[in-house]
């Protein structure tokens, strides 16, 4: 049965066109999902460089974690209005890694995630988190588009 | 959001348990679900030898059309029982068996149909062809406009 569901999301419109669909699946018995965010550690160690050594990494990590679940519970307010159970995780990290590793952990039934079209030129060279989740995660994906 | 379900399937196992998530997904409001084949046009080349040797006084473009013909039937069947499978869900169904290459034809059934949904397995049966271009399922995402789900081997191996 579908029963939990992760949503992975970087606040996105991509991401908030998922909710839809998680609201459809409520009656094949959904009982929990699981919304996650994961602070990019790339991204922090980007900025890092940029301020020459200057910036506090553990501070930054810190109060971007605090950031994402203020906003995470604002973003998904939608989903909590359907009387949906909600519950928040925020991770430090790779993307893509962080999410297959929640998705084993939480032994969810499913991984809903919008898509995001993305140039040749990406494609050649990452490919997009999604296909990589796709790939190596042992869990169904749902693609929204 | 789930109305118009298209399944392509190769009849792999892979294919087999995407199947079951369409008899899952009936709560979330599944009415309709298109069965698809595409037989991969590139597999003539292979087939169409044999049958040539078989019928020695044939032209190639016969015995490729037997070879055609052939696989369209065969594939028509297995649909079918695929289709008295879920028959007690009470979809609305629709089979397609085709020629062509796959990720193309799925991905041109799923627009002329507007379909809401493509549920396929990771992975099909993999001939060289997939293994020098890709998996039909990476390249339908890759390239299609439709939401796809993709099911996994119950096992949870991820190859």
């Amino acid at each position: 049965m579908i029963s939990r569901i992760l949503l992975p999301t970087d606040f996105s419109e991509h991401s908030r066109k998922c909710f839809d669909y998680i609201i459809k699946l409520k009656d094949c018995g959904i009982e929990e999902v699981i919304i996650m965010h994961v602070v990019d550690l790339k991204i922090i160690r980007e900025t890092d460089i940029i301020f020459d050594g200057e910036v506090d990494e553990d501070k930054v990590i810190e109060r971007s974690i605090k950031q994402a679940e203020e906003k995470l519970k604002v973003f998904t307010e939608p989903l909590a209005e359907n009387g949906l159970r909600i519950s928040f995780l925020v991770k430090i990290g790779n993307p893509c890694s962080e999410i297959i590793r929640a998705a084993d952990e939480m032994n969810v039934s499913m991984i809903v995630m919008g898509h995001r079209g993305h140039n040749l030129a990406e494609e050649l060279l990452l490919g997009s988190n999604s296909e990589k989740v796709i790939r190596k995660s042992s869990k169904p994906v749902l693609l929204i588009k | 959001m789930f109305r118009k379900i298209l399944y392509p399937t190769d009849f792999s196992p892979s294919a087999k348990g995407a199947l079951e998530y369409i008899k899952k997904l009936k709560d979330a409001g599944t009415e309709e679900v298109i069965l698809l084949h595409v037989y991969d046009e590139r597999n003539i080349e292979v087939h169409w030898e044999v049958e040539s040797e078989l019928h020695p006084d044939e032209s190639i473009e016969r015995a490729k059309h037997e070879v055609v013909k052939k696989m369209l039937e065969k594939n028509y069947a297995k649909l079918k029982e695929l289709e008295d499978e879920i028959a007690h869900y009470n979809f609305k169904t629709e089979l397609i068996v085709e020629e062509g290459i796959p990720y193309q034809k799925i991905i041109e059934i799923a627009k002329q149909n507007d379909v809401s949904l493509i549920v396929m397995g990771s992975h099909g049966e993999r001939g060289i062809v997939e293994k020098l271009f890709g998996s039909t399922t990476g390249r339908v995402i890759a390239h299609g406009e439709t939401p796809v789900l993709v099911t996994k081997p119950r096992n949870g191996n991820n190859h």
